[in-house]
């Protein structure tokens, strides 16, 4: 890694530590018993579930676009998402929330099962098509996020008006649904498949040239990928469980950083965990400028992230 | 050494059996849908068997760990392509330990000048030239011990001449350090000129292995190219060949 990028990579992590002190502490009064307990039951899940869902989807990109050759690759595309959306729209409309005391953990449950399934599913398909690399694990995504958005409008043509509200509302996408607890179950298994990943770089640097390349080079392909398909479902589903479905921010950030820092992965996998972080700790910052208005993610992220991306797609082009 | 025991692929390999020994550069020639992709994939680990067995250093090819496959044979396959935009310098550093391009391969292949570009913008050739570079980058300490198994599937298509001699004088350099090379192409002339021995493959089998002089013979050639060959010589006394249709 050159200074340029490990320079980075420290600007980002102050970058992160800066705003995740500032968006917990500011204009709260410590003496205060009322705002020590916004801080740790609002502030402290709202800040951490950011950090962790930024990082899930923006690290879980960067390693779907590789192995699926597919630099626009995102989660949504190869139908992890939409099998979450599709498990949470079941729950939801099957009054599973109305259920007191299950509401809390039975939702994000119900996605996480979602994202793991329809994930083996489109392995277990892609295998049996013989197309275990990108190709077939892209065509058999797209049938089951068809099929997966199918049944949910057909959910939603059958079901009644408050059940509804709840789903449309879940499949904006927000960061303010997860509680403390959640969140306490969620960090250590996002930091120990993080750890885990950081080390896959140099092995996905070598799949840039396919499966044969990265297999002459030495690895394991026929283990390895199934492998970091499971650590990505993971990861995805995770991120769903804590916020719903947020789209854009998987397929911006590695894109971003592949285009101005170059493409190896030992790299770019630290720097889309952290700037994936940074990027909805910025909507969390922005809804509070707001007044603590909760802004939908989703609005946020394609405001912001569109002329990004707009920006870096003719930056390629002049290149 | 590299010992190949009748091996056998289904519609792709048939009763292939050879030693090659140290030293010796082998040009694999033959018509389209031979077996000379599936030949160096199966020597190469990619591919296993169905049938017959393969020693590398008198070790059987599925007894080594992958690692330690990679460090000690490569093959340059004939369809390399990534769909990100990665420099030139990125493509040869991901896959060796040694970000710097030995100076005899650089004579050879010529790409410092494009270090920087990206690998999308490069013509055909310039691109295949990047793509034997990494290849034999990958190996290259145990190339310099004379240690080495080179596999490249058509190598020279796309270079321009110089280049296609460049390379072919490399490979003789290279195996005369004791690294055993197996090169695929459709170039007669080249093979009449760098090669040691041929291997002449047809419908999966190998018809011909030999010296160059003793497989490269016109009837021989036009059973298995099933296309007109004059064999001549030139005003040094240099032996020319030329295909032709009736």
């Amino acid at each position: 890694m050159l200074n340029k990028e490990r320079g980075f990579l420290l600007g980002l992590v102050v970058g992160l530590f800066a705003l995740s002190v500032w968006t917990l502490s500011h204009g709260l009064q410590w003496q205060s018993e009322v705002d020590r307990q916004i801080l740790l039951h609002l502030r402290l899940p709202l800040v951490a579930s950011a950090l962790l869902v930024g990082a899930c989807l923006a690290s879980s990109s960067a390693i779907l676009q590789v192995m699926l050759r597919n630099p626009l690759a995102d989660p949504g595309l190869i139908g992890i998402t939409s099998g979450a959306s599709l498990f949470a729209a079941i729950y939801l409309l099957a009054g599973g929330a109305a259920l007191a005391g299950v509401a809390t953990y039975g939702l994000p449950l119900f996605s996480f099962i979602g994202a793991l399934l329809s994930t083996l599913l489109i392995y277990a398909i892609a295998k049996r098509l013989g197309l275990e690399s990108g190709a077939g694990v892209i065509l058999a995504g797209i049938a089951i996020s068809t099929l997966s958005g199918g049944v949910i409008a057909w959910l939603y043509f059958l079901t009644d008006a408050q059940s509804l509200r709840n789903l449309t509302f879940w499949l904006l996408g927000s960061l303010h649904q997860a509680d403390i607890r959640l969140v306490g179950l969620a960090t250590p298994l996002v930091l120990l498949l993080l750890v885990y990943v950081l080390r896959q770089g140099q092995a996905l640097n070598w799949l840039y040239f396919g499966n044969h390349a990265a297999q002459l080079r030495g690895l394991d392909v026929a283990r390895f990928y199934p492998r970091m398909l499971l650590v990505s479902a993971l990861l995805v589903g995770i991120a769903v469980s804590l916020a719903g479905s947020i789209a854009f921010v998987g397929l911006l950030v590695p894109h971003l950083l592949r285009n101005f820092f170059g493409h190896d992965n030992r790299f770019v996998l630290p720097a889309s965990a952290l700037l994936g972080a940074i990027l909805l700790l910025l909507v969390v910052a922005v809804s509070n400028v707001f007044g603590g208005v909760v802004v939908p993610v989703s609005m946020l992220t394609a405001t912001f992230g569109g002329p990004v991306f707009l920006y870096s797609v003719i930056r390629l082009a002049r290149n | 050494m590299l010992h190949a025991d009748q091996l056998h692929l289904t519609a792709r390999l048939d009763d292939i059996s050879f030693s090659l020994l140290p030293g010796q550069v082998v040009h694999v020639l033959g018509p389209n849908g031979a077996g000379k992709s599936s030949l160096l994939s199966v020597l190469a680990g990619l591919v296993p068997p169905e049938k017959g067995a393969i020693s590398l250093y008198g070790k059987n090819l599925n007894e080594y760990a992958l690692g330690e496959l990679a460090g000690r044979r490569t093959l340059m396959e004939q369809q390399l392509h990534t769909a990100f935009s990665l420099s030139v310098q990125e493509s040869l550093s991901f896959y060796s330990a040694s970000p710097d391009i030995p100076d005899e391969l650089e004579a050879a292949l010529e790409i410092r000048a494009f270090l920087s570009r990206s690998l999308n913008h490069l013509s055909g050739g310039e691109r295949r030239r990047v793509q034997l570079c990494r290849g034999l980058m990958q190996i290259w300490p145990t190339i310099m011990r004379g240690e080495g198994l080179l596999l490249l599937d058509e190598p020279v298509q796309g270079l321009d001449f110089a280049h296609q001699h460049k390379l072919c004088r490399l490979l003789g350099s290279l195996a005369g350090r004791g690294n055993m090379v197996v090169v695929s192409h459709h170039q007669l002339n080249l093979a009449q000129m760098y090669a040691q021995r041929v291997w002449l493959m047809s419908e999966q089998r190998i018809v011909a292995d030999g010296h160059t002089d003793e497989v490269l013979q016109q009837h021989q050639l036009e059973e298995v190219f099933q296309c007109r060959v004059r064999i001549g010589l030139d005003s040094e006394q240099n032996k020319l060949i030329q295909t032709y249709l009736d």
